[in-house]
C-alpha cells in the first residue's frame, strides 16, 4: 500500500470512532488538530489502526508517534 | 572582551521535553504524567493516570501484568461530580474515564477499558524489557529504601531498569541533590507533592529533579537534539552566552562566550517568545492573530525553540501543548530571569 492509501484508511477509522464525518487529516495533523482526541481516543484509534493493518506496534514507535505522518510511516514499514 | 567559559562540569540538559521523554510513571498517582504532560511528553503508560498502592505495584510487576491481558473484574464507580470512575478491586487500582454518568453506555465503556487495560500491559511491558527508560515512583515518607530495593528488583528481572524514588522533602535541604541509593536507583526530593483531589497544581521542582536524576543515571538515552546551530543561550547561572556550543546529544551548553553589554539585542536565531508581558491572560494571548498565524508556521517544524516563563501556571503550558506542535523543544527559564529575557527577544520577535 502507498502511503496516500494508508492514510485514506487511517482516516476513515478515525472518523468511525468519532462518529463524524467532516474529519480530515494529513500527514500533518496532529491529535490537537481533532477536538475529543485525548489518551484514551488514542488508545482507540492505535488498536483499530493494529486491528485493521494486522500489526502490533513496538513501545518506540507509540512513543515516537506525533502526528498522522508518523502513524502512516510507522504502518507503511510493517505493510 | 568576551571571556570563555566551560560548562563541561556543570551539565544540566537545556530542553525539559527531551529530559522528560526519558522518564515514565509508576505512580502513585497522575502528578508525574501531567508534570511530562505539560511540556509536551504525552507517550502513554499504563500507571500514567492511575493511582496504584506499592503493593498491586508489585504484584503487577511480579506477575508480569498478566491479570490486564483479560481483566475479568473492572467496576465503574460515580465520583462527587457524578464522573465515571474505573475500579479493580483486585488491584485496587482507579483511574478517571472523563464520562459523566448516564452520557454513555456502562457495559460498552467497560469493555473499551478491558482493551485499552491489555494494550497498556503489552506497552508497559515492552518498555521494561527495554531498559531505555528511568521508571519515576512518588511515595509516602515511610517508604523505606528496602521497599525500593525490592521495586528496583522487580523491574530488573525484565530488562536493565532505572528507578528515581521521589519523596517530599519535609525537613531536607533541597539544594542537596537526589542521592545515589545502589547502582539503578536514585533517591531525589520535591518540595511538596499535589494534593491527590488535584494533581494540576504540582511544582516545578520536577523538572530540576529530573535533570538531576537523568545526569546521575548517566544521561539516560537522551535523543539528540533537533536544533540548529544555537548562537546564543541563556546559562543555567543566568548568564547569556554567545557563540555558544551545545551537546548534541544531551543539549547541555558544552561551551560559550559572556556577553559584556546586556543591553545588547541578541536572540536564538529560531526562537519564539511566548512569555507575554506576564500581564496578559493566556487565553487572549493564544487567540490572536497573531497567534493563529505564528501556529500556522509552526506546524511540521521542528527547529524553533519555545520559551515560558518557570511559574507559569498549568493552563498556560497545557494550552501550550494543545496549540503548538509538541515536536518543538521547549526552553524553561528560570522566573529571575524574565525581564532579562525580554531584552534579548522583544526587540525583535518573531511573534
Amino acid at each position: 500500500m502507498t502511503e496516500a492509501e494508508i492514510l485514506t484508511e487511517i482516516a476513515d477509522l478515525v472518523r468511525e470512532i468519532f462518529l463524524r464525518d467532516d474529519i480530515v487529516l494529513a500527514m500533518d495533523s496532529t491529535g490537537a488538530d481533532v477536538e475529543g482526541w485525548d489518551s484514551f481516543r488514542h488508545i482507540e484509534i492505535m488498536l483499530a489502526v493494529e486491528m485493521r493493518f494486522g500489526i502490533r506496534f513496538s513501545s518506540v514507535e507509540l512513543d515516537e508517534m506525533l502526528n498522522i505522518g508518523d502513524l502512516v510511516q510507522a504502518v507503511s514499514r510493517r505493510t | 572582551m568576551p571571556t570563555e567559559l566551560d560548562f563541561r562540569s556543570e551539565p544540566p540538559p537545556l530542553f525539559d521535553t527531551d529530559v522528560l521523554r526519558c522518564f515514565e510513571s509508576l505512580g502513585d498517582n497522575c502528578e508525574f504524567g501531567l508534570v511530562q504532560s505539560s511540556v509536551g511528553v504525552n507517550q502513554l503508560g499504563f500507571f500514567l493516570f492511575n493511582n496504584t498502592g506499592f503493593g498491586p505495584l508489585l504484584r503487577a510487576l511480579d506477575t508480569e501484568f498478566c491479570d490486564f491481558e483479560d481483566p475479568k473484574d473492572i467496576r465503574l464507580e460515580v465520583a462527587v461530580n457524578r464522573e465515571l470512575i474505573v475500579h479493580l478491586p483486585e488491584y485496587d487500582l482507579r483511574y478517571h474515564t472523563f464520562y459523566q454518568a448516564g452520557s454513555v453506555d456502562e457495559s460498552d465503556l467497560i469493555a473499551r477499558q478491558k482493551r485499552f487495560l491489555s494494550f497498556l500491559a503489552r506497552k508497559c511491558v515492552d518498555d521494561l524489557k527495554s531498559g531505555r527508560k528511568i521508571f519515576v515512583r512518588k511515595d509516602c515518607p515511610d517508604r523505606t529504601p528496602q521497599d525500593m530495593t525490592r521495586l528496583l528488583g522487580a523491574l530488573q528481572r525484565y530488562g536493565p531498569n532505572r528507578l528515581l524514588w521521589v519523596s517530599e522533602a519535609c525537613d531536607r535541604d533541597l539544594t542537596i541533590p537526589p542521592e545515589p541509593v545502589q547502582p539503578g536507583l536514585v533517591h531525589g526530593y520535591m518540595d511538596v507533592f499535589c494534593r491527590y483531589e488535584d494533581a494540576s497544581t504540582f511544582s516545578f521542582r520536577w523538572f530540576e529533579l529530573c535533570r538531576e536524576a537523568l545526569r546521575l543515571f548517566g544521561g539516560g538515552t537522551v535523543a539528540p537534539l533537533p536544533v540548529g546551530p544555537v548562537e546564543t543561550v541563556l546559562s543555567p547561572q543566568g548568564k547569556v552566552l554567545s557563540n555558544a556550543i551545545l551537546d548534541g546529544r544531551t543539549g547541555e551548553i558544552v561551551s560559550g562566550e559572556t556577553l559584556p553589554n546586556l543591553k545588547i539585542v541578541v536572540r536564538l536565531p529560531a526562537a519564539v517568545d511566548l512569555m507575554g508581558d506576564g500581564d496578559t491572560p493566556p487565553s487572549r494571548l493564544f487567540s490572536t492573530p497573531a497567534f493563529a498565524q505564528f501556529r500556522k508556521q509552526m506546524k511540521g517544524r521542528t527547529e524553533p525553540v519555545l520559551i515560558f516563563r518557570d511559574r507559569y501556571d498549568f493552563e498556560f503550558i497545557t494550552s501550550l501543548n494543545d496549540l503548538v506542535n509538541p515536536r518543538i523543544p521547549r526552553l524553561r527559564l528560570p522566573q529571575n530571569a524574565a525581564a532579562f529575557v525580554k531584552q534579548l527577544f522583544l526587540p525583535t520577535p518573531i511573534y
